[in-house]
């Protein structure tokens, strides 16, 4: 038997009466179901019901019988006591397996209906198979080794090559793409575009349309790493949060999702590698995997939902299949981080800690540490003070070290691809200090935290490393006290090198090799300065200009380098022979011929203006005696 | 007659005597007005003096102080100088440095500044190079790996 | 370089202009005295007593002895530049906002807001040489726009007028961002070309008169050819700008202006940008600026040598600026 239409749902739907139109709601429709014939009916109905039992109380099952072969057509109808139960089995259910054959989709009644009366418009998603073998990671062949970066005003999208000595951004091929918003993926190769139906997808060369997602009113996306899945978000309609494959266009699956509960988006977490995604509900943590989409083995070997009270945040690490969430305070147990592996749900560490008000989890770039940033309360639940819990990973059980700051922390930040950190610490509304810490190590003993430097009496709120470390921007933003000074640090010898401001400033931006820093305002904050600047790491401005409506500057990510640890030490040992006098020559080269070639174009111009005037003089002399 | 004699006589006394008080009456106002003045000459005497005293130690406690804040400025500038020049120091160095007046100092000082800020630019100057270097290096290596990557 | 600042009006300058040779000073402001100063001391040499409203704008004739000023209380006024006295006055029913002799000296225009139930329009007269047999303004000898079609004449404001070289046409600025050029003789229309999207605040020609220079709101001002009305170069900016003037001397530009009061959103100094800019004329290249105003710049003019420039604001101050070696020494 072929897949029902939709429009077979509607005849069905239309002989069969059972169901009032007020339950729509609080039924769903189930495919997926196994086909039999009248004599095994009634036992399919049975073990269904069983089935739903779980999400809540089942009024009734119907599987209608295709009049012509007397078999039940693969699907059926479960009416529930409450739409929430309905909603509750979709969400908790769909993807259910039945048994090897069998897997169950789900849907709510009222849905399939609501979207079976979008007319004609509505056309099927129609999948974009790029047949064009274009190559979509093209701008990573630049000798010079430019980022790009992308700027947005009103809903224009022009995309730059950051050109350093030129001293101004070099424009790449028009983009064609207009949107009220952009969005790169997580490696850089996609560019989204929001439309009313959906999603569009851009890349390559010529930034032709790689991908499009149906979706009405999507608002809100999110990238897994590796760029395998796309997860949008939609404030209308039920299982309006959908995960699709981006190579295939599939919608992988679908949840209810609400921000009612003033969760953050992203809603889904996703681990490194792609392989797993976690959400947080109500005293509940979901964890699936990709392959099918469907719940890993509780302990109790159960595919469904791992109960956690009061869990708050979720955060993988970004190397391992390893999260860390913290729960807080609840029914006189203290609250508590718990560091979880993933699938095999074993905890790593656990660590209770009291008179918190709130915690932040920051894990460092390599997952060598986590660091629990902690608001203190006192006995009285008075906001007090902020310290640091520092877990150490790559130790045997996972030692924690308590990093006392004794001081309102306003930022704390990990240095990629190191052993130390920065935080902004002071009294509120007065000149803050940077401190630096660095986790040292002893024979054998775990790492302890050491101040190793800091600077006093700064006009910052907000900490930037570099992205290849070593390098930090703190800059002062959306205050007016502090509005928009930046410092620029070395953090290996604490020194600063620079400092610059950009008045108003509302977003910074370090381009992803480290090397030059990206200030906008946006015409969100500001009316009259929107523009941005591009500064080098140092502090000094490279490029500035004001754009009108100008709403957003990103730069574009780099998909993670293919060099092997032999690689880098090849190019090392190779700059140190020949390379460095010869990309010295090359850039010597690049300048002169630029140089020569605006000389040109001003000589060019001199003379054209200077035939003009000579004309406009002849006239006039002729027109005098006449 | 012998009456109008004595009577003469009583009356020249008397003329002499008045004569006598008058001429003292003046004598002693003369004197008077001169202690007067004399004593007016020595409080005026005595006032200057203080004046003048007061004005001294006052010039002489401004010029402590001013001494006093040019030694300290030379202290600061004096250990500034050591810490700019940490690792270069020397004993014969510091008292050299101890020794200096304060303009000499100043000089000095405003010397190791523009030393300390080109030492910085220099320093950035290289990290800009072998950042820029690696970047172009790594990317050099990488090329042909991502060529071979968009053939399979 | 140091300015001579000048201190003098009460209100925000609305016009600056230099005499021929360059060593009378005159300024209109919306005070209602124009003034005359000394170009190289900053000294006052005199205030005209007439005017019942702001002075919009002003000219002086070629021998300095005559000058003619518009303003808000609906006349245009002829004055003695040496005695102060005012010789004529001629009542219109709008406020005047541009007057200008022609070369020659003997017809004057004289531009009619768009107010009080007038069409904006532009009035020739003929300036007698005794004041008595002036005709008075009910009696121009020309009339451009008044009764006429919207589609030749502005919509809105005339901004500016000037006369061409040989006094042959007339060229109107206005607020609806277009450039026209009329025939002096038969007030006819000749050209025309949408310069801005927004509105056009002023235009000076170069001192050859071969080149209109706008200023616009739209944050830029523009080279037009003055006979072809053809577009040459854009000068941007990041703020309207009220005034801009070409140098007599060095392939320059500058442009004064900034957001008003009323547009600026906080109260923060930065936001004003009240400084004049200097480009370069063929490359359009923002060059320097030199900085000095508390408010908006409203009035531009160079000297006749080019050795100098002033600017009025709406601070109500004139600065004269002479240019100090360093100008002499950039390049282009």
């Amino acid at each position: 038997i072929s897949e029902p239409t939709q429009d077979d749902f509607l005849k069905i739907s239309h002989r069969q009466k059972p169901i009032k139109k007020d339950n729509f709601d609080s039924c769903i429709i189930c495919d997926g179901v196994p086909v039999v014939d009248a004599e095994k009916l009634p036992k399919l109905e049975k073990v269904i019901a069983k089935v739903f039992a779980q999400a809540g109380n089942v009024l009734r099952v119907l599987i209608p019988m295709d009049d012509q072969t007397n078999l039940s057509p693969g699907i059926a109808f479960v009416e529930f006591e409450t739409p929430d139960q309905a909603k509750l089995a979709v969400e908790t259910l769909n993807s259910y397996k039945l048994d090897k054959k069998h897997t169950l989709t789900l849907n709510i009644y009222s849905d399939i209906e609501k979207y079976s009366k979008i007319p004609e418009v509505h056309q099927p998603p129609s999948r974009q198979v790029y047949t064009e073998k274009e190559n979509i990671k093209n701008w990573l062949l630049d000798e010079q080794a430019r980022s790009q970066f992308l700027i947005r005003h009103s809903d224009v999208v022009e995309v730059f090559w950051n050109d350093s000595g030129r001293q101004q951004p070099e424009e790449d091929i028009q983009t064609n793409i207009s949107s009220p918003f952009v969005q790169w993926s997580s490696t850089g190769i996609y560019l989204a575009s929001f439309h009313e139906r959906g999603i569009r997808l851009w890349g390559g060369p010529h930034w032709s349309e790689l991908a499009r997602f149906e979706h009405i009113g999507a608002q809100l996306i999110h990238f897994s790493p590796k760029d395998k899945f796309l997860v949008t978000f939609s404030a209308t309609g039920t299982q309006n949060l959908i995960v699709w494959d981006i190579r295939t266009g599939k919608q992988m699956r679908a949840f209810d999702a609400s921000f009612d509960g003033a969760p953050t988006w992203p809603l889904l977490k996703w681990s490194a590698d792609d392989r797993f995604f976690g959400r947080v509900a109500t005293d509940t943590l979901y964890m699936y995997e990709t392959e099918t989409f469907n719940h890993i083995q509780n302990k109790e070997g159960k595919k469904k939902g791992i109960e956690v009270k009061a869990i708050v945040t979720l955060e993988w690490s970004p190397t391992e299949n390893v999260v860390a969430f913290w729960q807080p305070e609840i029914d006189n147990k203290p609250a508590c981080i718990t560091i979880l592996e993933i699938p095999s749900l074993k905890e790593v560490r656990q660590k209770n800690i009291f008179n918190v008000e709130k915690c932040h989890l920051h894990w460092q770039s390599e997952g060598k540490y986590l660091a629990a940033k902690v608001d203190r309360v006192t006995k009285a639940k008075k906001p007090s003070h902020t310290d640091l819990e520092l877990f150490c990973l790559k130790f045997k059980n996972i030692p924690v070290e308590l990093c006392e700051m004794k001081e309102n922390v306003t930022a704390f930040a990990w240095e990629p691809k190191g052993n130390r950190f920065a935080v902004i610490h002071g009294k509120p509304q007065l000149p803050q200090t940077i401190s630096f810490f660095e986790l040292k190590f002893k024979a054998n003993t775990p790492p302890k935290p050491e101040l190793v430097g800091k600077k006093e009496k700064l006009s910052v709120n907000h900490l930037f490393w570099s992205p290849q470390g070593r390098l930090l921007l703190a800059a002062g933003l959306n205050k007016s006290s502090e509005n928009g000074s930046l410092i620029f640090l070395d953090t290996h010898k604490i020194e600063i090198l620079g400092e610059g401001e950009h008045y108003m400033a509302t977003d910074v931006a370090w381009d992803p090799t480290g090397r030059f820093v990206a200030t906008s305002a946006s015409h969100w904050a500001v009316k009259h300065e929107a523009g941005y600047t591009i500064w080098n790491f140092h502090g000094k401005v490279l490029y500035q200009t004001l754009k009108e409506k100008l709403f957003q500057l990103l730069w574009r990510p780099l998909p993670p380098s293919l060099l092997s640890e032999a690689d880098l030490e090849l190019a090392k040992t190779k700059l140190q022979t020949s390379w460095a006098a010869e990309f010295d020559n090359e850039e010597n080269q690049r300048r002169t011929a630029d140089m020569i070639l605006i000389d040109k174009q001003r000589s060019e111009k001199e003379r054209q203006f200077e035939a003009l005037l000579k004309r406009r003089r002849d006239t006039h002399r002729a027109e005098k005696t006449q | 007659a012998e009456h109008q004699n004595i009577l003469a006589r009583k009356l020249i006394i008397e003329r002499r005597k008045e004569e006598r008080e008058r001429m003292e009456r003046e004598k002693l106002e003369v004197t008077k007005k001169k202690e007067e003045a004399e004593r007016k000459a020595k409080e005026e005497a005595e006032l200057k003096r203080i004046k003048q005293a007061t004005q001294r130690r006052e010039l002489e406690a401004k010029k402590r102080e001013t001494e006093e804040t040019q030694r300290k400025e030379k202290e600061v500038l004096v250990e500034q100088l050591k810490q700019t020049m940490e690792g270069q120091l020397s004993k014969s160095k510091i008292s050299k440095l101890e020794a200096m007046d304060q303009e000499t100092l100043k000089q000095e000082h405003k010397k190791h500044k523009e030393k300390e800020k080109e030492r910085l630019e220099q320093v950035i100057k290289e990290i800009e190079r072998n950042m820029n270097h690696l970047e172009l290096a790594k990317r050099r290596v990488e090329i042909p790996k991502r060529k071979d990557e968009y053939v399979t | 370089m140091r300015p001579i600042l000048l201190y003098g009006h009460s209100r925000p300058l609305t016009c600056v202009k230099y005499n021929r040779e360059g060593d009378l000073l005159f300024t209109a402001s919306k005070d209602h005295f124009p003034h005359v100063w000394y170009a190289d001391s900053g000294e006052r040499l005199g205030v005209y007593v007439g005017h019942a409203g702001s002075v919009w704008h002003l000219d002086v004739d070629f021998h300095s002895e005559r000058m003619l000023t518009g303003g808000a209380d609906n006349t245009m006024r002829l004055w003695d530049v040496q005695s102060g006295r005012n010789l004529f006055t001629f009542s219109h029913r709008a406020p005047i906002r541009c007057v200008e002799f022609n070369t020659g000296d003997s017809l004057a225009l004289a531009v009619g807001d768009n107010l009080m139930g007038q069409t904006a329009t532009v009035m020739l007269y003929r300036i007698t040489k005794n004041a008595a047999d002036q005709k008075p303004f009910e009696d121009p000898i020309a009339n451009f726009g008044a009764g006429r079609g919207e589609d030749t004449m502005h919509r809105g404001k005339i901004t500016a007028a000037h006369w061409t070289s040989l006094n042959k046409h007339i060229v109107t600025a206005g607020d609806d961002g277009f450039l026209r050029k009329w025939d002096s003789e038969t007030g006819k229309l000749v050209g025309e070309t949408k310069g801005h999207n927004s509105a056009i605040r002023n235009f000076n020609f170069s001192d050859d008169r071969s080149f209109i220079i706008t200023s616009s709101a739209d944050a830029s001002a523009k080279l037009f050819d003055a006979v072809t009305l053809e577009h040459l170069k854009t000068y941007k900016t990041d703020r309207p700008v009220n005034s801009a003037v070409v140098s007599p001397l060095r392939n320059h530009i500058i442009l004064g202006g900034g957001q008003e009061a009323i547009d600026v959103t906080t109260t923060s100094s930065r936001q004003g940008k009240f400084e004049c800019r200097i480009y370069d004329l063929v490359h359009e290249d923002y060059i320097g600026m030199v900085k000095g105003h508390f408010g908006p710049v409203n009035a531009l003019a160079f000297s006749p040598s080019g050795d100098a420039f002033v600017s009025g604001g709406e601070d109500g101050t004139v600065r004269v600026n002479k240019f100090d070696q360093s100008y002499y020494n950039l390049s282009g």
